[in-house]
């Protein structure tokens, strides 16, 4: 049970309560209202009640305090912009801010690539020599490549150093009094960028570059760019512990999964805690107010006119110059508390079906390959289903997250069709199924899960494992295509455990739904990856029935699967990707290839969908030339090489391969970082540098935002209770009083 | 006649549900302590993040006493507001209670800070380390802060603890922007050895143990 979410709940039902109260009072159906008035008529009569009368105003207008004042918020003391830090200068008597940190993000879109840049700028408005520690997401999909310093008009570009070696030669420069700054992969979507030895009252730019593919869904393209994170959940387990159940008092037992309906399931194990907590879990500040600060550009040169374009989440006015798309946020800027999503499509007629996309470096061409499969091939009716859903009902999803979470869940049980079958899973720290294994999607016991899915509250700690293993764990009924779907917000710490656990899940496929305004991207893609499954985004109350439309038209269909592809004779492919993914309904297929020679001829992509078997040819001769698409041939391969570890490859092997591949092509990965020392020394010796962590926005409408500014919600509503329960007392005690002497004069 | 006494049944059921609500959040904030004693016992004991219950998304950090108003506390990691409940948390991105540099620890204004109102310049706490070794503050300075126009510091030049809670302490409605902070100085290591007399600090002069602050680790 948290603290601040304990708080809210009871803030919100206190308020839950006023408002009951009030509406009672408006209907006027029960008598109570109407004896309240005709009692207080005649108290007014009666002058020798007037301390009763006063009484009864007391409690009213307590009751009236309670409905309507909420400590006012809105303030204009705005001495100090919120995002930064305040730190005591030396002998300075008042706190004064510190290191700010404000971004810009431009991005430009060419064919199905996007080159973006990260500009964090970095300023120190306090008195001391300043260096700064900033976690901070991107897409999961960024391949890292560039990374410049820009103080005043110098500009150093940053090179690719092994991770170690780049750290060192940081730690150097910061010391030897020299600015400096480090990028640093945490997660494919998480990185750290520090600062060292910013001067007092100075600016110091730190721009990041990289690529990404974008994604292409139901005829629309889209580009996310994530501005912030839900602080991630560190499960409890040590690493350095057993994983056999420890024994002792006080060792951490077991989570026991307990089925609603009874009967608990063999235990199973609590995640453990991952060696680089401490790096992933960023002070985080609430937003409230003037907070951290985002602009966004976008340029969009799609090849095509384009029919629609439009920004989920930010209001943004467009620009448009012979199919040259400008986006820029009407606001300026705005609080980085949510991720930004661009979407567009083709005019009508100028429907996508197959693209290549090419580029030369040395001998070798990169290819980077879309192909939308025929429809027919998905739009036949799958056989009947057994659906597993586990929803996340942990701390981090107060808030807005579990209203569309309950919501998605319990659309997604109305399209049941009879035949199939399901069950619940909630978990936070503690897992709960509804039924022990899946029952038949019956009218009774829909209406049981939708009233169950209805009542679930957020609060608690977020083990996955438990629950990923309770529902792998539940019996399989022939004939019945095993799904699990997943609603989370994915805020854990422990995704390669997790992944590790999906990777044995079977024949089950997995399907997750990432939820809130920034739900952590790489745990929903590649754990629906490596459940051979699919992924959708829902960060508001209105993409609920969009996405889950969207997610039911995949799992409802059968997937295209067996892909394979044949190259023209003589070409040598080295695909990305060891296995090229199922595809889903209204899904590509993307590929990146390493070629030997120039692209020529036709390659052929192949597969098993509704009728059986289907082809398709690309010309690979018509191919677009596109920067960056060895880049992300380099990612791609990393980012198997990785999953190929966790498959059990030997690790220093792998370590080695992701490494070569990562210097040549200019990489962040997880043994690669980025480093940029300016060669001047700049801080005077026997002056020392205040180091200082840089908190992230807390995403809107969670549990984070809003309630704590800065410093932590110190207060318990203890207090509030005692004085509601007196006034209503005093309430009964008048009522108890006063229509006895009604009763005397009628 | 029924109705009336419907209302009042509603009014007095309703009265005792947000009495026993009160008396809930009082009830964890005792309670939670005592069960913290045993995890804190194996955090002594090198157990690092010894978790209270082990789906709990916190563990003790250190232990705040003071000894003229009785004070015995365990701290727990990680302000992200889930742990006051159960007793003061450190603020995350901040040193560790006793560990080099500033280390800021909130509490609840009517639980387990409520002391925070009786403290004065110059009266001494007492931080115990995970790591056994004890760590003397003398505080310094008390002040109201306004949440929304100041920011928590990160200073990682002095050996500060500041402790944090709400302000008006008598306020009914919990919520507001004004915070009480006890700021503390580390009394210096001479005085320190002094005061603790035969007392062993060994974690004090030896390697930097284990507690090291987000930003430390990090740079």
């Amino acid at each position: 049970m948290g603290a601040t979410s304990r708080q809210r709940n009871e803030r919100q039902r206190g308020e839950q309560f006023g408002v009951e109260f009030h509406t009672r009072r408006g209907t006027g159906e029960q008598p109570f209202p109407q004896r309240l008035a005709r009692a207080r008529l005649l108290h007014l009569r009666r002058r020798e009640t007037a301390a009763n009368w006063l009484a009864l105003a007391i409690s009213l207008a307590f009751y009236f305090f309670l409905l309507v004042g909420s400590p006012a918020h809105a303030d204009p003391i705005d001495g100090v912009r919120a995002g930064s830090l305040l730190l005591r200068g030396r002998g300075a008597a008042a706190l004064q801010p510190a290191m700010r940190v404000d971004t810009a993000v431009d991005a430009e879109v060419s064919g199905m690539i996007a080159r973006v840049t990260v500009r964090q700028v970095f300023r120190n408005d306090g008195a001391d020599w300043m260096d700064g520690v900033y976690v901070f997401p991107l897409s999961e999909k960024s391949a890292v490549d560039r990374l410049q310093m820009r103080i005043g008009e110098r500009v150093i570009v940053g090179e690719i150093r092994e991770r170690e070696a780049a750290r060192k030669v940081f730690q150097q420069a910061q010391q030897a009094g020299k600015r400096a700054s480090l990028v640093e992969q945490e997660r494919p979507n998480l990185f750290t960028t520090s600062v060292a030895n910013v001067a007092p009252g100075e600016t110091v730019t730190v721009e990041i570059g990289y690529l990404e593919a974008l994604d292409y869904d139901h005829e629309h393209w889209s580009l996310r760019i994530p501005l912030t994170l839900t602080p991630r959940y560190i499960p409890g387990r040590d690493a350095t512990e057993s994983p056999a159940p420890p024994e002792g008092p006080g060792a951490p037992t077991d989570a026991v999964v307990q089925s609603v309906a009874g009967s608990p399931s063999p235990p199973v194990l609590l995640g453990t805690r991952p060696p680089d907590a401490e790096r992933i879990t960023p002070p985080t500040d609430s937003g409230s107010g003037d907070s951290q600060h985002v602009s966004i550009h976008v340029s969009v040169d799609a090849g095509f006119r384009l029919g629609s374009l439009q920004s989920l989440y930010h209001p943004v006015q467009v620009s448009e110059s012979q199919s040259l798309y400008q986006v820029e946020l009407l606001e300026h800027e705005v609080p980085a508390d949510r991720d930004f999503e661009l979407t567009w499509s083709p005019d009508v007629g100028a429907a996508t079906g197959a693209a290549v996309f090419t580029e030369r470096v040395g001998a070798d061409t990169y290819a980077l390959l879309m192909l939308v499969p025929p429809h027919e091939e998905t739009a036949a009716v799958s056989p009947p289903r057994e659906v597993i859903y586990i929803i996340d009902t942990s701390g981090s999803m107060e808030g807005n997250s579990i209203r569309q979470a309950r919501a998605a869940l319990q659309l997604a049980l109305g399209r049941l069709r009879p035949g199939d079958l399901f069950n619940v899973i909630r978990f936070s720290d503690r897992t709960e199924t509804l039924y022990v294994n899946p029952v038949p999607a019956s009218r009774e016991h829909l209406d049981e899960a939708l009233e169950y899915v209805g009542s679930l509250q957020a609060d608690g700690g977020t083990e996955m494992l438990p629950a990923l293993q309770a529902a792998f764990r539940m019996q399989a009924s022939a004939g019945h295509l095993r799904q699990v779907v997943f609603i989370t917000d994915g805020a854990v710490g422990n995704e390669e455990e997790l992944f590790s656990l999906i990777r044995t899940m079977g024949a089950a496929r997995l399907f997750t739904i990432g939820i809130g305004a920034a739900p952590n991207g790489h745990f929903m893609r590649t754990a629906a990856a490596m459940g051979r499954g699919t992924f959708t985004f829902i960060a508001t109350d209105r993409d609920v029935q969009g996405r889950m439309g969207e997610l039911f038209e995949k799992i409802e269909r059968p997937a295209l699967t067996d892909i394979e592809l044949g190259w023209p004779t003589g070409m040598k492919a080295e695909l990305s990707a060891s296995r090229v993914p199922d595809v889903y309904y209204g899904e590509p297929v993307v590929l990146t290839a390493r070629l030997n020679i120039a692209p020529v001829g036709f390659v052929t992509l192949s597969g098993r969908g509704a009728s059986g078997f289907w082809m398709r040819q690309i010309p690979l001769a018509s191919a677009r030339a596109n920067e960056g698409v060895a880049s992300l041939w380099a990612r791609n391969r990393i980012e198997d090489l990785l999953d190929q570890r966790r498959a059990g490859a030997d690790a220093d092997k792998i370590r080695e391969q992701v490494l070569a591949l990562a210097l040549e092509h200019r990489l962040v990965s997880p043994y690669t970082s980025l480093v940029a020392v300016d060669h001047t020394p700049v801080r005077p010796a026997g002056i020392d540098s205040l180091q200082s962590a840089l908190a992230h926005t807390a995403p809107a409408g969670s549990a984070w935002a809003g309630a704590q500014v800065g410093y932590p919600s110190t207060a318990t509503p203890a207090r509030l209770h005692v004085l509601i329960g007196l006034a209503l007392l005093l309430f009964a005690l008048v009522l108890v009083w006063s229509p006895r002497r009604i009763r005397v004069r009628t | 006649m029924n109705a009336r006494v419907l209302v009042l049944c509603g009014l007095l059921g309703t009265a005792s549900w947000q009495f026993a609500h009160a008396g809930y959040i009082h009830a964890k904030a005792i309670l939670a302590q005592r069960l913290l004693e045993r995890s804190w016992q194996r955090s002594l004991d090198g157990v690092d993040a010894a978790r209270p219950w082990p789906w709990a998304d916190t563990w003790p950090v250190a232990r705040l006493r003071m000894a003229r108003l009785g004070v015995d506390e365990i701290v727990l990691a990680g302000s992200s507001g889930r742990t006051l409940a159960f007793g003061p948390a450190h603020v995350d991105g901040t040193a560790l209670p006793g560990a080099p540099g500033l280390s800021i620890v909130a509490g609840h204004r009517d639980t387990h800070f409520e002391f925070l109102r009786q403290l004065a310049i110059g009266d001494e706490l007492q931080v115990d380390r995970a790591d056994g070794a004890s760590v003397r503050y003398r505080v310094s300075d008390l002040a109201v802060l306004d949440a929304r126009a100041q920011r928590m510091p990160l200073d990682a030049a002095a050996d500060r603890l500041e402790l944090v809670t709400c302000f008006p302490f008598d306020a009914v409605v919990p919520g507001g922007p004004l915070r009480y902070r006890v700021l503390a100085e580390r009394v210096s290591l001479a005085e320190h050895a002094l005061v603790a007399g035969r007392r062993r600090i060994a974690g004090e002069h030896g390697p930097e143990s284990k507690v090291e602050s987000f930003a430390n680790e990090v740079m």
